[in-house]
């Protein structure tokens, strides 16, 4: 009878100690939230979702239980770390794809059952959309990252693009012509 | 047959008793930037007027941004839908800095509201407060000017030679 209520005091005691985080440390394409989309620009109103735009879900959570029987007690917990940066990965053309998220929601919330035990669960979810910028560029003089990533190294690489016209080496100045040797016909 | 009726009834009063005792508290909010002036991103990158993509070598770290929240609900979660509108905070610690957008940012959520969320007895009530508590954190960044083309070469005068 004791022993629920000791294991969810320490539960309540030891609340804090889990956490879970959402975010796209890893992926090259920009993950925007609000208005704003690119740096120095205005905001704009949200615009309608594009019909048969792919989307992307993502949601990372940990979750803790106590079941409690007339002979056992089983506590445990869990967690499913953020994927976004993965699935984010897969974008092969970074330089003109961007995602718009719709809707990024936390939640926290416990479940008691009176004398068998409990369940806590913390997540973030996140919702967007993948939309095409077609005036989209990449700098092609920037190192060529990632190179290695989730899905390992990618090879072979692309050729390097060259290198822009005023980093190119000056072109050489013609030869002069060989001064002729008068006597030989101008053999040497 | 008796012996099984009477551990059917029990087995169902037992349920009825755990769900009537059972109970759920806790709280979610939508976290929000509607009016921020800058842009904010989940990755390392986010893009120029132009479209290019600012990468690494094109940011420079100016500040970080931290904000930090706990929404409360009733009703089992349900009520009243939260937001976090992070605008306000952002334009103010971004502009402070003297920064132009937000790269990698983070939503991090924890189980320290269980506290409330686990308070035996009370919460099976619907009016109980749940929370959840909310931050948000990330590197407030500004554009490295590009190095343009190195200066022309200055013409030489052949006259002084």
């Amino acid at each position: 009878m004791t022993k629920p209520i000791v294991v969810t005091v320490v539960a309540v005691l030891g609340s804090g100690c889990f956490s879970v985080t959402q975010t796209a440390h890893n992926a090259r394409v920009p993950v925007v939230l609000g208005p704003v989309t690119c740096v120095g620009c205005s905001p704009r109103p949200a615009p309608p979702a594009a019909v048969g735009a792919p989307t992307v879900q993502d949601a990372t959570s940990v979750w803790s239980y106590l079941i409690e029987t007339l002979y056992t007690t089983t506590t445990g917990w869990g967690s499913i770390p953020s994927r976004l940066d993965l699935k984010l990965y897969e974008a092969r053309d970074p330089c003109h794809q961007e995602v718009v998220l719709r809707d990024v929601e936390a939640s926290s919330w416990a479940m008691n059952f009176v004398l068998f035990g409990y369940f806590a669960k913390s997540s973030v979810e996140v919702t967007g959309d993948q939309v095409r910028v077609p005036t989209g560029s990449c700098d092609p003089y920037l190192e060529r990252w990632p190179l290695v990533g989730p899905l390992g190294i990618h090879w072979p690489l692309p050729p390097p693009p060259p290198p822009p016209a005023w980093q190119q080496p000056a072109a050489a100045p013609p030869a002069p012509p060989a001064p002729a040797v008068p006597g030989n016909g101008g053999q040497p | 047959m008796t012996s099984k009726r009477i551990r059917v009834e029990f087995l169902l009063s037992l349920g009825l008793i755990v769900a009537v005792a059972s109970s759920c508290a806790g709280a979610s909010a939508h976290v929000r930037a509607d009016t921020s002036r800058y842009p904010i991103s989940m990755s390392p990158v986010v893009r120029d007027q132009n479209g290019m993509l600012l990468e690494r070598g094109h940011l420079v770290h100016v500040g970080q941004l931290s904000i930090s929240s706990a929404k409360i609900a009733i009703f089992y979660t349900l009520l009243p839908p939260r937001t976090f509108d992070v605008s306000e905070e952002v334009n103010r610690q971004v502009a402070a800095v003297g920064g132009e957008a937000v790269v990698n940012f983070t939503v991090e959520t924890t189980d320290g509201c269980d506290v409330l969320n686990f308070f035996p007895v009370l919460n099976i009530l619907p009016i109980w407060p749940g929370c959840v508590p909310v931050a948000v954190w990330g590197d407030i960044v500004k554009r490295v000017p590009l190095a343009g083309p190195p200066p022309a070469a200055a013409p030489v005068n052949s006259a002084t030679h």
